[in-house]
């Protein structure tokens, strides 16, 4: 509990600097006016990749990934998407735009605590519809030799998209 | 903003993400999403439920993320001058309007939508996009795709008339 409050009080302080709690920063990403958090989201993924899997070759990580529901994921994904634009915040920056005297974000918090709620009542209903579950999944491969090439490439390729991206802004 | 700047933030927050998710620190990746579900089950009387009993840890632990992610936005808004208090976001004013009721009905609808998308996924940018395309995710990047054409096709019908 303290080891996950002072991450999120270091995760906080960054996307704070870097605006990443704004309306205006996720609002203009999805009108593709500004790339700024997307290349971010790139760099970070792109390099946690790496260090994931050189961490996991050492035994000091244990691989953790959510099961593939394919209508869940999918159609999660779209409402998921829809929510982004329109609230111009995610679950987790939410409560930084609120921290920063952002009033709307608060009814942003009513509402997701509304869908959890739903949600929470409807799991049992909802729960055969969600599927076929694939299990949890990741693109690593049995060898250590082609999951690092499969990291190399995945890294590579978001790192490319990443630096693309800079020339369009 | 400065590319170096991105390389650099982006750094960050991967390398950190790391460290957290070691079997030395809190062996899971960061997550919020399932907080929202922990926090209406404690706020309505739901433990017993079957969703409480199965996200009762993850969501407990991302609830104390959530609430240090507050305390550390609001100290980084007090250093950086970014504090300001305000209803309705500059950019949302010039797209749809400067009406606080119409902006604070579509954040209650945009709200809505997240996290009844995050739950159906289980997962949102920091426990899919960010922890899960750390981890190569099937799920994850599925998922990333899905946000991202919704976002943008979402994002030009919404705000598209009025730009």
């Amino acid at each position: 509990m303290i080891l996950a409050f002072i991450v999120g009080i270091l995760f906080a302080l960054i996307a704070q600097y870097a605006r990443l709690n704004s309306f205006n920063t996720i609002a203009s990403a999805a009108l593709l006016k500004n790339h700024d958090v997307v290349q971010i989201l790139f760099f970070a993924i792109a390099i946690s990749s790496i260090g994931f899997f050189v961490m996991y070759l050492m035994g000091g990580a244990s691989i953790n990934v959510k099961p593939f529901y394919v209508i869940g994921v999918c159609v999660g994904g779209i409402l998921f998407g829809a929510g982004v634009a329109i609230l111009g915040y995610c679950p987790g920056t939410m409560l930084m735009a609120l921290a920063e005297g952002k009033a709307d974000a608060l009814l942003g918090y009513v509402g997701g605590i509304a869908a959890a709620l739903l949600f929470t009542l409807a799991y049992p209903t909802l729960l055969p519809l969600i599927g076929p579950d694939f299990g949890a999944i990741n693109l690593y491969a049995a060898s250590a030799t082609i999951t690092a090439m499969i990291v190399g490439v995945y890294a590579v390729v978001l790192l490319f998209m990443a630096f693309k991206l800079e020339s369009k802004a | 903003m400065k590319l170096s700047l991105k390389i650099g933030i982006g750094a960050l927050i991967g390398l950190m993400n790391v460290a957290v998710t070691s079997i030395y620190f809190a062996d899971r990746p960061i997550g919020a999403s399932t907080s929202y579900p922990y926090a209406a089950g404690q706020l309505f009387g739901l433990q017993s439920s079957t969703y409480f009993r199965q996200i009762d840890v993850a969501g407990s632990w991302e609830f104390w993320f959530l609430v240090g992610t507050f305390l550390g936005a609001f100290v980084g808004a007090l250093l950086f001058g970014h504090f300001k208090l305000s209803v309705v976001p500059s950019l949302w004013a010039n797209l749809k309007g400067p009406s606080a009721s119409k902006r604070l009905v579509w954040a209650f609808i945009g709200g809505f939508l997240l996290i009844l998308g995050a739950r159906l996924a289980d997962g949102c940018t920091s426990g899919h996009i960010l922890s899960g395309g750390m981890e190569l995710a099937v799920s994850s990047l599925v998922f990333a795709v899905f946000v991202m054409i919704s976002a943008v096709v979402t994002a030009r019908y919404f705000y598209g008339a009025s730009q």
